[in-house]
């Protein structure tokens, strides 16, 4: 009996900390070079899939706005990761495959063409609100 | 062979106010990367190719969702290294990549490196009986390689194994003829000619390189490189090279401390007028690049 309790209760603690590993890519994500937040939350026609969406640019206002550009999607959590899913590049109007892990304190998003090892890897940190100025419009 | 890079967020966001909203339909089946790099000084394995003066390097990468890989790269040099020569280095590689970047990953592919026009005239033999030079001969600096690459996460190992007939023209006309014009004590440079006429196919260069990040914008590299050089060990050397990167303003700053270890420095030594300059001292070489 007390071993079943053992398992049930190492089950339990086991499907906590996967479920907090979900949610750990939730949240406010500043990019590397300070320009954009992402925020990445539950999408909205999936909510067991991923979406990021730029809430916060620097340029917000001036014809280089990018305010709620959807920039990710990801299908699925498995091993470690946000996988199944896309990035987009609105210079090039490309999407490239896209997948999204958390290391440490920071958010690290890869976009690369078929293959993995085909890519770039963006290191973004986590950010408690967004700046006050300037404002994305709704 | 560098990894691709597509675009950064930072970069492809400046563009994005007209396509908000717009999506195409499918991922990438492929990517196109090109950048433009200054550098204080055109370093190839710690050596200068431009005799420790600036340089420019243009590189376009391209890579298909097969795993696929291309990549041209065309850098300015110097003539007075390069003889005869356009001031033009190219080069050019395909191959094919695949495993993952977090864990174990592997490449390989062919590449060859090409300096038009570039040529020099030395000889291939000596007589010993009469104390002369014999059998002059023109050599290209043009090489060819097969590369296979090994990582683990950061960590990068590259093995080349050149397949011309030669490495950068390090022949026995190249090799034993630089050693008897500029060494004071001709002794080595008898002793490399006794061996015979040689090409260096069959040379193996190896790198191993390491990043680590710093902060979201900044990383630590780390490279070292040996060179063994087929019939010339005369030739063989190490280099090291330790530097920041740093992304701001769009652009990428760099600054590497470059070091070589040669074995016969008088190789690597270049005549600029009537003065010798050496190229592989140890430097510290800045440069800026630009992705588009």
């Amino acid at each position: 009996m007390k071993t079943l309790i053992a398992f049930i209760s190492a089950a339990s603690l086991s499907s906590a900390a996967s479920a907090a590993g979900v949610d750990d890519a939730k949240g406010l994500w500043m990019t590397a070079q300070s320009d954009a937040v992402i925020e990445f939350k539950a999408c909205v026609d999936a909510p067991a899939a991923l979406c990021g969406r730029i809430v916060w640019d620097k340029d917000a206002g001036t014809p280089a706005d990018t305010c709620g550009v959807q920039i990710a999607r990801l299908e699925r959590y498995d091993n470690d990761a946000w996988r199944d899913g896309w990035v987009y590049d609105p210079r090039d109007r490309k999407k490239y495959k896209g997948l999204i892990r958390l290391k440490g304190a920071d958010l690290y998003i890869r976009a690369f063409v078929g293959v993995e090892i085909l890519g770039q890897t963006e290191q973004l940190k986590r950010v408690p609100s967004l700046p006050q100025t300037p404002v994305c419009k709704p | 062979m560098p990894l691709l890079r597509p675009r950064s967020y930072a970069a492809f966001m400046l563009l994005a106010g007209v396509a908000a909203h717009v999506f195409a339909a499918e991922t990438a089946s492929f990517a196109v990367d090109t950048e433009v790099r200054l550098s204080s000084d055109q370093r190839t394995r710690g050596i200068s190719d431009s005799l420790n003066r600036p340089g420019l390097k243009l590189s376009v990468q391209a890579a298909h969702e097969s795993g696929l890989i291309g990549l041209v790269e065309l850098s300015s040099v110097s003539k007075k290294q390069f003889l005869d020569g356009d001031g033009v280095g190219v080069t050019l590689a395909g191959g094919y990549r695949f495993g993952d970047p977090e864990g174990w990953h592997f490449g390989a592919g062919l590449a060859t490196e090409l300096f038009p026009g570039a040529k020099y005239e030395a000889p291939h033999g000596f007589d010993m009986a009469t104390g002369t030079p014999t059998d002059f001969r023109t050599t290209r600096y043009d090489s060819t390689f097969a590369v296979a690459e090994i990582g683990y996460g950061a960590l990068e190992g590259r093995i080349l194994n050149v397949i011309s007939k030669t490495y950068r023209g390090a022949d026995t006309g190249g090799v034993c003829g630089t050693m008897l014009a500029l060494m004071p004590d001709p002794t080595q440079a008898l002793d490399c000619y006794a061996r015979g006429d040689h090409g260096s196919r069959g040379s193996w260069l190896f790198d191993l390189d390491y990043k680590h990040s710093l902060t979201p914008t900044t990383t630590l590299n780390l490279h070292a490189g040996y060179q063994k050089i087929a019939n010339f060990r005369e030739a063989n050397f190490s280099d090291y090279r330790i530097g920041i990167t740093h992304k701001r303003w769009g652009f990428e700053w760099n600054a590497d401390w470059v070091t070589t270890n040669t074995r016969v420095r008088e190789l690597y030594l270049a005549q600029d007028g009537d003065t010798l300059r050496a190229t592989d001292g140890n430097k510290l070489v800045v440069s800026v690049s630009r992705r588009f």
